[in-house]
């Protein structure tokens, strides 16, 4: 091993982990936090859809995530979800999940491609994932259509990425 | 050692011909052109069974070898029936014409390409075989005569990129045309370098002057065939030829991973083959241009003269596999180097190397 | 000039479509347009379950390294529940997925050169060769050349194959032969002039957009951002052994090409050490699997995201439990997607030849990208 990190006598763990301190970044958030969730491999915090900018910037630019390593947009019974897993380049084991829960009649999220180039992609594989219906699509611009939020530079949803719906 | 010297002025093969069918004496003109018919059409022959069936085996087969695999080997012996299986594939295949094709320039385009590589073929002293003299004709613009009908192929390549109606094959046609012009010029003023020499362009002129001995080193003597009199000439004229024939690392215009096929894309069957017949005949035609040119023409040891035809053959199968060589070996070149190396590079030195022989020549001879 | 480059053309790996438009023979905008090779692998895994049906699918993500996508199901259902692996086992695990990567890299180098030389070159058959003798081996180890399904949740399928000794020595003649198989490769590739012309200074992305692109792996690693998941999110056991990541400065399409062939270098290095590990392995002690349940039933909204260094980068699987044998959520986040993204940033302004070649030393997998 070239450099020395913890060394994790015991391989394959799971656990939480305790690098990052989650109170300090829901104290970073402020009020933008509207609940904390633990997830296996990191802590989340659910915030508000049109707020997905701010928070992310502050956590890329004041705690150091810059790297957007994925993003997960799911469906429940009674909302869309989007998780971003952040995390970061100089230490990988540093994570923390962003949640952004949506309504199911009107899903709609801000994006994160001003903060993440790579959200450009993911938030166009997403909202047809999250939806599942190919009419939705269009009107579901939350992920990434410059057309309603203006913000994505200029690759409206229309070219599709091959995602099934 | 020493080489058996030249037939001073060897007769023609049309005039052999004529000799064998119609006695000597005066001839007919519709007998004349009957005898030259005959004569290019073996000539022709000889040429195409070179290219379009052993070629293309032994492409598969010295690609092979360069490249760590072992090649057709099941279909007759070492594979040698795949000629006959690619005839049938490639002329069995449907000839498929875009929607939008320009008609006649697309139909021409193939014809051009593989023609005018042939017609080349007409003043290129080719040797003997058995006393047979195989020149069609040699005339004293004899040189001259090859650039022009091997130039004429950019015409083809020029006509196929425009009127496949595809964007691809319009790029493989602009390639091809900036590729030989700048290449073309290179080209010919290395071997005018060459010309100042032997002070004319006549073919068999071009040979007999290489056919003195330069220099002898432990009892073997050199003759001076223009490669050895001028190397650097001979260096740059195989570079150039490379981009004229368009093969690695000057393969821009058809360059398969970039512009798929370049002018040929949308071209299939009969017109394919004719394509492909035309790039291997091209190959050939500069084959036989440095072995005439740079390597002696048809002159070798140990055969006798009326079999110098072999050495002629052994010299652009040379030359053939070295282009081969180039392909497996070497990467390509990005178009816009490929133009940089044309304009700045390879006409400065040709400029150079025939402003140097121009003052040799001038002061020594 | 709008240009589409595929999904039909030689050079796009696959099925990928690049809308491109050309201002003369530069690229002014360029746009994959993906999802030709989708193949509904999330889906597939959420109706499968954990403890045997979905380990087959990972090796349909990425075809041409295949293990470390099995390594990156085994280490997220491990972690779901609970699951303990063998330190044998992950010798096994660590040496097979580090042949896997010289696999990737292999044909990676030698589609590379498909892209930068036209076909009919001695370096994509060189390439090929070494991967067949890679292949070999596996199929030893697991009795597959390509869809292995080697990796099983708590451990591996089987144990090495006997005579051991022979497998051993097998390894070896490879692992020692490598760095002359490499010394060809620099002779053909890297030292040759036109190829240093054609790749140095093309395709370039600086670290803090490929970062902003999300890029891992040999891409991230060639424009020196010193990230590798084996070493920054130890699992396995590489902790154990003595290696180093590899990272290049040079940003460009060459850069890129010589990470992956130093990286050949350190895969070998890892494998050596296994093999030394395996060899001295008390026989008693040889344990390929944990105990694990017949049924796996993780606990209801549990969620878990985990990633491991595949060959193209970063791979990571999002799993969500509603408490049944299955997952009720499967997500994968692949390497070569994000990569991908990132040509648009490279291919701005190049020449097409520059676009195809960025393409390659890219090294996306149509599969791993449409999933």
């Amino acid at each position: 091993m070239s450099d020395a990190r913890e060394p994790d006598s015991e391989l394959e763990v799971p656990e939480t982990r305790e690098t990052v301190d989650y109170d300090e970044l829901a104290d970073l958030l402020g009020d933008r936090v509207i609940r904390r969730e633990d997830h296996l491999n990191a802590g989340g915090f659910v915030i508000h859809p049109g707020d997905v900018q701010t928070v992310l910037r502050t956590l890329r630019d004041e705690a150091g995530f810059d790297h957007l390593s994925c993003l997960t947009a799911q469906e429940y019974e009674d909302r869309y979800e989007s998780i971003y897993h952040l995390s970061k380049y100089a230490d990988r084991t540093q994570e923390v999940n962003v949640i952004v829960p949506t309504d199911k009649e009107d899903p709609w999220n801000e994006s994160a491609a001003p903060i993440y180039k790579t959200a450009e992609w993911h938030e166009r594989e997403a909202s047809g994932q999250a939806t599942g219906r190919r009419a939705e699509r269009t009107r579901q611009s939350a992920h990434g259509d410059p057309a309603e939020d203006g913000v994505t530079g200029g690759r409206g949803l229309e070219h599709g990425l091959g995602v099934p719906v | 050692m020493s080489l058996a010297p030249l037939q001073a002025d060897p007769v023609l093969l049309p005039e052999t011909i004529a000799r064998a069918l119609f006695g000597g004496g005066d001839l007919a003109i519709w007998q004349e052109a009957l005898a030259a018919f005959l004569g290019a059409f073996v000539v022709g022959n000889i040429m195409l069974a070179m290219t379009g069936v052993a070629g293309p085996w032994a492409k598969r087969k010295i690609t092979a070898a360069f490249t760590d695999r072992i090649a057709v080997n099941r279909v007759g012996p070492a594979g040698l029936l795949i000629i006959v299986a690619d005839a049938v594939r490639l002329l069995g295949k449907e000839l498929i014409i875009p929607e939008g094709a320009d008609r006649p320039a697309y139909d021409l385009a193939p014809l051009v390409v593989a023609s005018s590589a042939l017609l080349g073929f007409a003043v290129i002293p080719m040797g003997q075989i058995f006393g047979v003299n195989l020149m069609l004709a040699d005339p004293e613009i004899g040189l001259a005569f090859v650039f022009a009908a091997a130039s004429i192929a950019t015409l083809g390549l020029a006509m196929a990129g425009y009127a496949s109606n595809n964007k691809y094959s319009l790029m493989g046609g602009l390639r091809a045309i900036a590729q030989n012009i700048a290449y073309e010029i290179p080209l010919i003023l290395t071997a005018a370098s060459v010309v100042l020499f032997t002070d004319t362009l006549q073919m068999s002129g071009i040979v007999a002057a290489q056919q003195e001995p330069l220099f002898t080193v432990a009892g073997i003597t050199i003759p001076s065939w223009f490669a050895f009199v001028n190397p650097f000439a001979f260096v740059l004229f195989v570079v150039a030829n490379l981009a004229e024939v368009g093969r690695n690392p000057f393969d821009v215009p058809e360059a398969p991973t970039e512009i798929i096929a370049g002018y040929q894309t949308e071209y299939s069957s009969v017109y394919f083959v004719l394509f492909y017949l035309g790039e291997f005949l091209h190959i050939f035609l500069g084959g036989a241009i440095i072995a005439t040119v740079f390597l002696g023409g048809p002159a070798g040891p140990f055969l006798p003269e009326s079999l110098n035809f072999v050495w002629f053959v052994i010299k652009i199968w040379a030359v053939f596999l070295f282009t081969q060589w180039a392909r497996s070996a070497v990467p390509r070149v990005r178009i816009d180097q490929l133009i940089e190396i044309g304009w700045k590079g390879m006409l400065v030195m040709s400029l150079a190397n025939l402003v140097l022989t121009a003052v040799i020549v001038g002061v020594m001879l | 000039m709008f240009l589409n480059i595929g999904p039909h053309h030689p050079a796009t790996h696959g099925v990928l479509h690049l809308k491109t438009v050309l201002d003369g023979e530069q690229v002014a905008d360029v746009e994959p347009d993906i999802g030709y090779l989708h193949r509904c692998e999330e889906q597939m895994c959420q109706n499968n379950n954990y403890r045997h049906q979905i380990m087959p699918y990972p090796d349909r993500w990425d075809y041409t390294a295949n293990l470390p996508n099995e390594w990156a199901y085994a280490r997220v259902a491990e972690d779901l529940n609970d699951i303990e692996v063998p330190e044998y086992a992950q010798i096994l695990r660590t040496m097979s997925v580090e042949f896997a990567r010289i696999m990737g890299h292999m044909l990676a180098v030698g589609t590379f050169a498909l892209d930068v030389y036209g076909d009919f070159t001695a370096t994509f058959m060189y390439a090929i060769r070494d991967r067949e003798l890679v292949q070999n081996i596996l199929e030893d180890l697991t009795g597959q050349r390509m869809m292995f399904n080697y990796f099983r949740l708590g451990g591996v399928v089987w144990d090495l194959p006997e005579p051991r000794e022979e497998f051993f020595e097998k390894v070896r003649d490879f692992i020692d032969d490598l760095p002359e198989a490499l010394e060809e490769y620099h002779d053909l590739i890297t030292t040759n002039e036109i190829f240093q012309k054609r790749t140095i200074g093309t395709g370039v992305i600086d670290a803090e957009t490929a970062k902003q692109y999300g890029c891992t792996g040999p891409v991230a690693r060639a424009s020196g951002i010193d990230y590798d998941l084996r070493r920054d999110d130890p699992y396995g056991y590489y902790d154990e052994l003595d290696w180093d990541v590899v990272t290049e400065d040079g940003c460009d399409n060459f850069a890129r090409l010589l990470v992956r062939m130093r990286e050949v270098e350190e895969s070998a290095k890892l494998i050596s050490q296994c093999v030394d590990l395996l060899e001295d392995w008390p026989e008693d002690e040889r344990d390929i699997q944990s105990n694990v349940p017949r049924t796996l039933k993780p606990d209801a909204d549990t969620e878990v995201y985990r990633a491991v260094e595949g060959a193209k980068g970063e791979l990571g699987i999002y799993v969500r439990s509603d408490g049944t044998d299955k997952p009720a959520r499967f997500k994968i986040r692949s390497p070569c997607f994000n990569n991908l993204h990132s040509l648009e940033a490279m291919a701005q302004g190049e020449y097409v030849p520059d676009l195809i070649a960025a393409l390659g030393s890219l090294d996306v997998i149509l599969g791993e990208v449409d999933r």
